[in-house]
């Protein structure tokens, strides 16, 4: 969708893009990410011709975006910016009617879309249309800047520290939403942020900058396991245990585990549930192989007087072996919503099993150190 | 003096008034406008109303006199030269202080340039730009009053006639109602000042 070719932008000798060459395919969140001064918001300006480079090429579709006229450019692409995105003097309506206005949209067409577009993100068009943006909050005033950008459905968005200056909860809540929007509607957007969390939360592609130069362009994944070399681990800071995280099954799988044989009672079954505090149990043969796993509300509902495990449908529980990297064991317990994990050797022994306890427990220990 | 006679001076005051202050709108905004980004020449401009500003109003009527002759235009044409400074100023500082967030969020959504100075520009800096007017106006209303010293209508001339035939209720005829109307402008512009900065 977008291709940086050789792009250099100087102000006297003042290089603030140097070589940069970039491409952003269409549907992809992109985000440029970087210290201040490394060149981000110039890189953005350029898409949309706020600045012209002084060197190289940039492709819209293929299109040298010099020889498009830069009004007409703009209007085509969706622009947020920070703060003081939204014209004070104007109404939330006039706010977002601004480009459909330019373009010459007629009342009615410009009108429906508006109420479409606060719909949209479940604001009423009643309560909101007529107020001023100092009658909203700092989050629903950037919810509309982002309704503004989209008002005329462009399929380029650029964003420009949108969310820079909300409190912590408004700006998860925005980013969760931009994130699902920009699937819904398949988006490309390219945004700008000095925040390595945001950027790893949003990004499909994360572009990390320094000094007008692109240091790493790769997916978050990528970025965080396989760090280019020390600027980019150091920028990544925190994240890094992605990085370390040579850390096995073994080392954070809990070893006391509340197993029963299939000839066990379901009463004796209850009372260690009881005792113990959990909500089911492994079951093993009697050369502790894992057969399955028993849950309190499977009893509740099934179990008559007299009646032993065995007698009961088993769940089948999924399990890791003890030498794979913690890591996998976590994204299973994510990805399925597991409650449990349960650990085997190669026999199908039971060893251990993990859970949302120990995830938790590991990555406080890379969060804050120690044991 | 009857009430008619007063009507009439003080529709006349009015029109006065009125015209020389359009007029130092019709030129002052423009040019306080123009102005952003020629720091030097803005300078040289600065100095120039200045000094017209401070020519005191007699002086400055028989410069004009020289021009237009003894009637209402010399007054007139004094009002405008004296609204310059308020209003040319008050142009330049309200259109300096336009956040630049906006101006780039007017470009960004693809604004031309006479888009960004007649929707972002000129509405935000319209507060200050109207605080401008509103002290022309003000003084234009005293300046007004000593235009009958030069043969021009308005409500100076019930003021000066009650001075000279010593006829008290004659100069408070002139006199009332020309502090009244300053305060009324006063007041209104100032109120509509308030509403119209968010």
């Amino acid at each position: 969708m977008i291709r940086f070719e050789n792009v250099a932008m100087a102000y006297g000798d003042n290089k603030v893009i140097d070589n940069l060459n970039l491409e952003i395919k269409s549907g992809q969140l992109v985000v440029l990410v970087g210290p201040s001064g490394c060149g981000k918001t110039t890189t953005l300006q350029l898409i949309n011709r706020l600045i012209d480079p002084t060197e190289g090429k940039i492709y819209l579709n293929g299109v040298d975006i010099q020889t498009i006229d830069p009004v007409e450019l703009r209007r085509s692409i969706g622009y947020v910016i920070q703060e003081i995105g939204l014209f004070p003097h104007m109404t939330i309506e006039q706010n977002v009617e601004i480009v459909p206005k330019l373009l010459g949209w007629s009342q009615e067409k410009r009108s429906a879309r508006t109420l479409e577009l606060l719909q949209m993100v479940g604001m009423d068009a009643e309560t909101y249309l007529h107020r001023y943006p100092s009658d909203l909050s700092g989050g629903q005033q950037q919810r509309i800047g982002v309704l503004r950008a989209l008002a005329v459905e462009p399929p380029l968005i650029l964003m420009d520290e949108p969310f820079g200056a909300l409190d912590p909860i408004t700006r998860d809540n925005l980013q969760d939403e931009i994130k699902k929007l920009q699937k819904r509607l398949n988006k490309t957007i390219v945004f700008v942020t000095h925040d390595m969390d945001e950027a790893i939360k949003i990004a499909d592609v994360i572009v990390l900058m320094q000094k007008g130069r692109i240091v790493q362009a790769a997916s978050p994944d990528e970025l965080l396991s396989n760090p280019k070399n020390d600027f980019v681990a150091e920028f990544v800071g925190k994240h890094r245990f992605y990085l370390n995280s040579v850390e096995l099954v073994k080392d954070v799988m809990r070893s006391k585990v509340f197993k029963v044989s299939v000839d066990f009672g379901l009463a004796q079954s209850i009372a260690l549930m009881e005792s113990e505090r959990v909500s089911s149990l492994l079951v093993v043969d009697d050369e502790d192989r894992l057969l399955g796993s028993l849950g309190i509300e499977d009893i509740m509902t099934k179990a008559r007087p007299g009646m032993s495990v065995g007698d009961l449908e088993l769940k089948k529980l999924p399990y890791i072996l003890p030498d794979a990297p913690a890591k996998e064991a976590f994204e299973l317990i994510t990805e399925q919503n597991l409650d449990i994990l349960a650990v085997v050797d190669e026999e199908n022994h039971v060893l251990g099993v993990v859970t949302k306890t120990s995830m938790v427990k590991s990555l406080a220990q890379v969060v804050w150190g120690g044991k | 003096m009857n009430v008619s006679i007063i009507g009439k001076a003080l529709l006349e005051h009015l029109q006065i008034v009125f015209t020389g202050i359009a007029a130092g709108c019709l030129v002052g905004i423009p040019t306080g406008s123009l102005l952003r980004g020629h720091k030097k020449v803005a300078k040289i401009v600065f100095v120039i109303v200045d000094i017209i500003q401070t020519v005191p109003t007699l002086a400055m009527f028989t410069f004009v006199m020289l021009i237009f002759g003894l009637n209402n235009s010399t007054v007139i044409f004094s009002i405008f030269l004296y609204s310059l400074f308020p209003i040319v100023r008050n142009t330049y500082v309200g259109i300096m202080g336009v956040d630049q967030g906006a101006i780039r969020a007017g470009r960004g959504l693809g604004m031309t340039k006479m888009q960004i100075y007649f929707q972002v520009e000129l509405p935000l800096a319209f507060p200050v730009i109207l605080s401008g007017i509103r002290l022309a106006l003000v003084s234009a209303l005293g300046i007004a009053t000593t235009g009958v010293l030069i043969g021009a209508s308005g409500l100076g001339m019930p003021i000066w006639r009650g001075i000279q035939t010593r006829n008290m209720s004659m100069m408070l005829s002139g006199a009332i109602p020309v502090s009244l109307l300053a305060v009324l402008f006063d007041v209104l512009l100032s109120t509509l000042e308030k509403r119209l900065s968010r």
